[in-house]
């Protein structure tokens, strides 16, 4: 069974190295198991312990990251089912789902650097997840307000602007 | 994308941010484009002001989410925005493509249900990868013609409260379908299901025919759910890679015989016999995890038992209700002797809705190999209201073969 204990560890982009199950990794993050394919067959016959470094993301995120990785990708911790039920009944609540509120219930800095480690590593369900929280924030807002939330500053010329919102009446 | 993925120009930070990185105008078009297709169709468009870079993404976003109410004027206003923006989007790619109509109050005119149906194909033309068609109506199901779909990209398919008319439910030039999750519809005239592709199936609250079973044909399924339908129970061909399954029962016209409780009458043997094999245990046969839940009256599982195959995987099992087959001891007894693997066994004896009082725990002691039971069940349960006479004898019989219990 050694190769289950297998573990991998991701050096942030601010020098802090994190462990991780490589088996979990692999199965979250696209881009890692790419990295540990290529790495595998130099590291067969050592018995060291692979070192990724994660240049784009930071301790902070990355600690975050993985927390959400060990929760969803790891097997043995997925008490996906309650009791004997097979399935979450329609309805039902998705086990994981509450957890899923709290981590993304984060300031919106926090939230676009998840947006941006999940499409780094290419974690799917991750990235879902952070852009609809996203979207979540942006839901319901006028245009200043969103404005406002995301710091986006508004470009266009006043003729510019009148004639956007001409091209697009139909949705307004 | 490749002109789009111009985030990284990170022009005009408009607000000094300690990390400089995290403000939403440094995220590429890709990804603002997949978050604009998280938000309802009319918010995703008006996004075209906040700024230039804005202007054109919402065309690209790789999700349209179109809600209505079905109302004449909602529908109007609706066809008006929905046709405008299908015209403009074209045929960019999609990712999740959501047809969601809330607390209709009346039917869709026949001009508006050929409409949304144009909507519905637009999307399969749009390579959707998600379809969800929902309709949340009292009492009406939307006429969906023609449900042949065909479709290389279609990964998952939900439909709420829509009719379907085909005999044939035939989804196989689906290649790349997965997930079919059917909910509240009239399923009356589908005398066949089939995929070829399909992993997880889930029909809840839906009707079947009276007058003949529909068949599932997936040779590739892993979960299936069904749960709370009505009318005839559908015929499970073989599904050898099935990991988990749910069956519940909780309406009294489901395989209801006015004569009797078992099936076993002429006037059942009409419906049920029809077909010589099991209706839904040969299906189940292969799975891991298994629930038979009834909630009211009904004899197909009991019937089904009677042919019982080997569940040679089978390692947790639930059975549930409060009238025929948890409590039933030829059940019980032939689940055991056919299940050479099972590891968990819960038994539930209680009305629907109630909390259990009682729970009664026992693991098999193997005092003395009896080779009538699997060797590796290690947990029994029983859970009940009250331990009455049907309890007692169950617990008897599971002491026969050494299952010891203990009481909480």
């Amino acid at each position: 069974m050694a190769s289950e204990k297998k573990v991998v560890f991701l050096r942030s982009s601010d020098g802090e190295a994190f462990e991780v199950s490589e088996e979990v990794i692999s199965a979250a993050s696209v881009t890692i198991k790419g990295m540990i394919d290529e790495e595998s067959p130099s590291r067969a016959d050592t018995a060291a312990t692979t070192t990724l470094a994660i240049p784009n993301v930071t301790a902070a995120t990355l600690s975050r990251v993985l927390h959400y990785v060990n929760k969803h990708f790891d097997a043995a911790a997925v008490v996906g089912r309650p009791d004997d039920y097979i399935f979450c009944a329609p309805g039902d609540e998705h086990p994981l789902a509450r957890f899923d509120d709290d981590f993304v219930d984060v300031d919106n800095d926090t939230l676009i650097d998840l947006v941006h480690a999940a499409e780094y590593l290419h974690i799917k369900k991750l990235f879902d997840l952070t852009c609809k929280a996203v979207a979540d924030k942006l839901k319901g807002r006028t245009i200043d307000q969103i404005r406002e939330t995301f710091g986006i500053v508004n470009d266009y010329t006043v003729e510019e602007e009148v004639e956007v919102y001409r091209e697009n009446s139909w949705a307004f | 994308m490749s002109p789009g993925r111009s985030g990284k120009r990170a022009k005009k930070a408009p607000i000094p941010r300690e990390s400089g990185a995290s403000s939403i105008e440094s995220l590429p078009d890709g990804v603002l484009q997949h978050i604009l297709g998280f938000l309802p169709a009319r918010d995703a468009v008006r996004s075209c002001v906040l700024a230039r870079r804005w202007r054109d993404l919402w065309m690209f976003a790789t999700g349209l989410r179109i809600t209505g109410n079905g109302d004449d004027d909602d529908m109007n206003e609706l066809r008006e925005f929905v046709d405008h923006l299908l015209l403009l989007r074209g045929i960019a790619p999609l990712e999740t493509c959501e047809l969601r109509f809330t607390d209709m109050a009346d039917a869709f005119s026949e001009d508006d249900t050929l409409r949304v149906n144009l909507w519905f194909r637009h999307a399969v033309r749009c390579q959707a990868r998600v379809l969800r068609l929902l309709v949340y109506a009292s009492d009406y199901c939307f006429d969906l013609n023609g449900l042949h779909l065909v479709s290389r990209h279609l990964m998952q398919l939900e439909l709420v409260g829509v009719e379907v008319k085909e005999n044939f439910l035939n989804l196989s030039d689906c290649p790349a379908l997965e997930q079919l999750e059917i909910d509240n519809c009239d399923l009356t005239v589908v005398n066949k299901i089939s995929s070829e592709s399909l992993k997880r199936l889930s029909v809840t609250n839906c009707a079947f025919s009276q007058s003949f079973r529909t068949s599932i044909h997936a040779p590739s399924m892993v979960s299936l759910l069904l749960h709370d339908n009505r009318f005839n129970t559908p015929v499970l061909e073989s599904m050898p890679s099935l990991m988990d399954a749910s069956i519940r029962i909780t309406h009294n016209d489901v395989d209801s015989c006015d004569n009797c409780d078992s099936g076993d009458c002429n006037i059942c043997h009409g419906i049920i016999h029809s077909n010589s094999n099991c209706i839904l245990l040969e299906g189940l046969s292969k799975t891991t995890n298994l629930a038979l839940i009834a909630e009211s009256k009904t004899f197909i599982f009991r019937m089904d038992l009677k042919q019982c195959p080997t569940f040679s995987k089978l390692k947790t099992l639930l059975l549930s209700d409060y009238w025929c087959v948890a409590l039933d001891l030829d059940a019980i007894t032939c689940i055991l002797k056919n299940s050479p693997v099972l590891e968990k066994l819960t038994l539930e004896h209680f009305l629907k809705g109630s909390e259990h009082k009682m729970e009664i725990k026992g693991s098999y002691i193997p005092v003395q190999r009896t080779d009538a039971i699997s060797e590796h069940l290690k947990i029994v349960v029983v859970k009940c209201d009250v331990v009455d006479e049907k309890v007692y004898r169950v617990l008897k019989l599971l002491s026969t073969f050494n299952i010891r219990f203990s009481f909480e």
